[in-house]
């Protein structure tokens, strides 16, 4: 029940930084930086400052997120901050502004945001980011477990990110790579409902019989009637090719 | 407010409502002022707060002259006046109304105003918009009842752009609007003159709370909703205004109501807490979030429930247990500051199982005794912009009374009911004594509160944990 007398392009954008300034610790530095750039440039216009000193690291890379947004002009930094905050926080307005309905939902983890150059191999597997793991992939990574006991698969396997499993198995990684457990992804698949990974090892040969610590199989550890449906046309499958 | 003459007083009140803005705008300016000759010496403070990555643009410039910081401090005052012109207007309206003002402190527990003699209450509907009319809605009749769901599912919303929205079915609007005591009169639609559409809505039904040692004949308003496209046109003070009225000439003039929104005065705050019952779903629905390092195997096995309830004697509530379950609620109620007081027909009605509705459990002893109660009402919301899943199903806990059964026991086993009917959510907020067993049994705090307000009523706010009023 309030309405506004300024531009309402302007006043949805001032309430955009707001809304980041509050959340900036939730918000991952890479997003910050663009952030900061949309911000100088729809105040400031183009970057005309030097460049700051090599080692002022920090200065040096707000520096240049302001540059890269080269001649864009100070509306469309505008929009472009605005847009940014429609993906990563889709009702950041409703939270700011509450009207007579509240619909909760669970509220986000508060947790570590890190930099994209902290971030891990597996950080990149988590929030399913193909581009940056392509990237950085060595063959050594393949096979490694992480202080949850997890290779990358494992943990491609249990986010569902089908891509990430065809790209990890494509480069090398096993189908039937053991976490500490001695689970397969395809105990991950089965246990997590994911219909999807599930298909996509299957196609990729994974093995249905392979037990984990405590002896069960993907099809032991299968709690969704889909899931077991799929395991088992599989199973008939094999055993009628064998025959 | 004396009849005709009633919008004429609004707008009187209004001119009053802005002198008022403007001499608080000046002390807020001379605040700043004030602010500014500290800053002036103060300026190296900013400039060192470096480490905040983002928003710091306007600070660092503050920090290149004196002239800039002078700039941004201009910037300051105008956004504190622009905030104080919002908050002015915001609150036109209810600076009207028998509510407590923000700023006041409260000992008491009583009426603002006395009641009015029916001569005195306007005889006449408010004036509406031109273009529009009131209409009674009859929610007997299924046109009616499907046109109220649609203005619901479609304006009843926290935001344009959210990600859920309350889908409240048709004969659960029936259930809520029309227990014992209800009236048509106060069903209130507005629909578009020429078209006929139903544009707006506001509702109240009778109830009887008990605030601290007193009990007063209140009405609960609820679903109050205006369509998108009539928001600019300041419908919604009307339709409170109208619903006032109606309330007001069958002789009662209090009223309970709760929104997101903070208005001039909450009795108490509160916040939702969810149970993932269906963690995988939440996850995709994006209603909850994994943490970077939790799995989704280890999620699923956290918020596994045992496939029966465990606690002997606990089933389904039936129509030979009603006496006795409203026994134990009217009891235990007494102890809190708000709570309602239920008849034996509205208990009979608000308990009665009612499939996709609501689902009421009680364990019952060897003797036959009813022990201790368990409650959910279940109001899906729609999940917008999903490929595959469209409805998030959640169970809302209404009233439980542990009395012999542990609040965990009962709690998990009222879990477990709601999952049984392929509920993904249990959520529930933080009053009555449900804090006592969020952490145990795995709730996870939600990122809105619920603001509870009484119309014509002062008495001192409460925790929520003194609060047993459920509207939904």
């Amino acid at each position: 029940m309030s309405d506004s007398d300024t531009d309402p392009e302007e006043e949805l954008f001032h309430l955009a930084t707001e809304h980041v300034a509050r959340q900036s610790a939730n918000i991952a530095s890479a997003d910050l930086l663009l952030f900061y750039g949309y911000y100088k440039q729809s105040m400031e216009g183009p970057c005309e400052e030097p460049s700051p000193g090599l080692l002022q690291l920090k200065a040096r890379s707000k520096w240049q997120a302001w540059r890269n947004l080269d001649k864009m002009s100070p509306a469309a930094a505008r929009q472009a901050y605005i847009q940014k905050l429609q993906e990563l926080h889709p009702n950041w307005r409703s939270r700011r502004n509450p009207g007579w309905v509240v619909h909760s939902i669970e509220s986000a983890p508060l947790e570590d945001q890190r930099l994209d150059s902290e971030k891990t191999l597996f950080d990149h597997v988590k929030e399913n980011n193909l581009d940056r793991l392509r990237e950085l992939l060595a063959p050594g990574d393949l096979a490694e477990l992480d202080e949850h006991g997890m290779a990358l698969i494992h943990w491609a396997t249990d986010r569902n990110a089908v891509e990430i499993i065809q790209f990890l198995v494509r480069s090398g990684a096993s189908v039937d790579q053991r976490d500490a457990d001695q689970q397969t992804p395809l105990h991950y698949a089965a246990s997590c409902g994911h219909l999807e990974a599930l298909r996509c090892l299957l196609e990729l040969r994974a093995n249905l019989e392979l037990c984990d610590s405590d002896g069960q199989t993907c099809y032991d550890v299968a709690d969704d009637e889909q899931i077991c449906q799929v395991l088992q046309a599989e199973r008939d499958r094999l055993t009628g090719s064998a025959s | 407010m004396p009849n005709e003459n009633a919008d004429d007083q609004a707008g009187q009140e209004l001119k009053q409502k802005v002198k008022e803005v403007a001499v608080a705008s000046e002390e807020m300016l001379e605040k700043v002022v004030a602010g500014l000759k500290i800053q002036d010496t103060g300026t190296s403070n900013i400039a060192g707060n470096e480490d905040s990555e983002q928003a710091d643009g306007a600070k660092n410039a503050a920090s290149v002259s004196a002239d800039a910081s002078k700039q941004a401090l201009l910037q300051a005052v105008s956004d504190a006046m622009a905030s104080t012109r919002q908050m002015a207007k915001k609150f036109a309206f209810w600076s009207t109304q028998p509510v407590t003002k923000l700023d006041e402190q409260v000992t008491t527990n009583e009426c603002i105003e006395p009641n009015k003699e029916v001569s005195e209450i306007r005889a006449e509907p408010y004036t509406l918009p031109g273009g529009f009319k009131w209409v009674t809605l009859d929610l007997t009749d299924a046109n009616d009842l499907k046109e109220l769901y649609t203005l619901l599912n479609e304006n009843y919303v926290e935001d344009d752009d959210a990600m859920f929205r309350f889908d409240y079915q048709p004969e659960f609007l029936k259930w809520s609007l029309q227990p014992p005591g209800w009236k048509r009169d106060w069903h209130v639609g507005v629909r578009v003159e020429k078209s006929g559409k139903l544009v707006g809505f506001i509702s109240a039904i009778p109830s009887k709370l008990k605030s601290s040692d007193k009990v007063l004949k209140v009405v609960d308003i609820n679903f109050l909703c205006v369509h998108k496209k009539l928001r600019s046109k300041r419908v919604a003070p009307v339709l409170i205004r109208e619903i006032t009225r109606r309330v007001n000439l069958t002789g009662i003039f209090q009223a309970a109501y709760t929104a997101g929104v903070v208005l001039p005065t909450p009795v108490a705050t509160c916040r939702y807490w969810h149970r993932s019952l269906n963690p995988k779903k939440l996850v995709d629905v994006r209603f909850s979030h994994l943490a970077r390092n939790m799995t989704m195997q280890r999620t699923m096995k956290l918020y596994k429930l045992p496939d029966q309830p465990k606690t002997k004697g606990y089933r389904r509530i039936t129509a030979k247990d009603m006496d006795k379950a409203h026994k134990l609620l009217e009891d235990y109620l007494k102890r809190f500051k708000l709570s309602p007081v239920f008849s034996k027909e509205e208990f009979r009605h608000w308990f009665t199982p009612k499939e996709g509705i609501i689902d009421c459990f009680v364990v019952a002893d060897e003797k036959g005794n009813i022990t201790d109660l368990t409650s959910y009402y279940c109001l899906p919301s729609s999940v917008m912009h999903h490929p595959v899943h469209k409805t998030v199903r959640a169970a809302y806990s209404f009233y439980n009374v542990s009395t012999k059964t542990p609040w965990l026991d009962l709690m998990n086993d009222a879990l477990i009911s709601a999952r049984n009917v392929q509920m993904d959510v249990y959520n529930a907020l933080d009053l009555m004594e449900n804090k006592k067993y969020f952490a145990p049994l795995k709730f996870g705090a939600g990122d809105g509160n619920l603001q509870y307000y009484l119309y014509n009523w002062r008495c001192p706010s409460m925790q929520p944990e003194e609060i047993a009023l459920i509207l939904m």
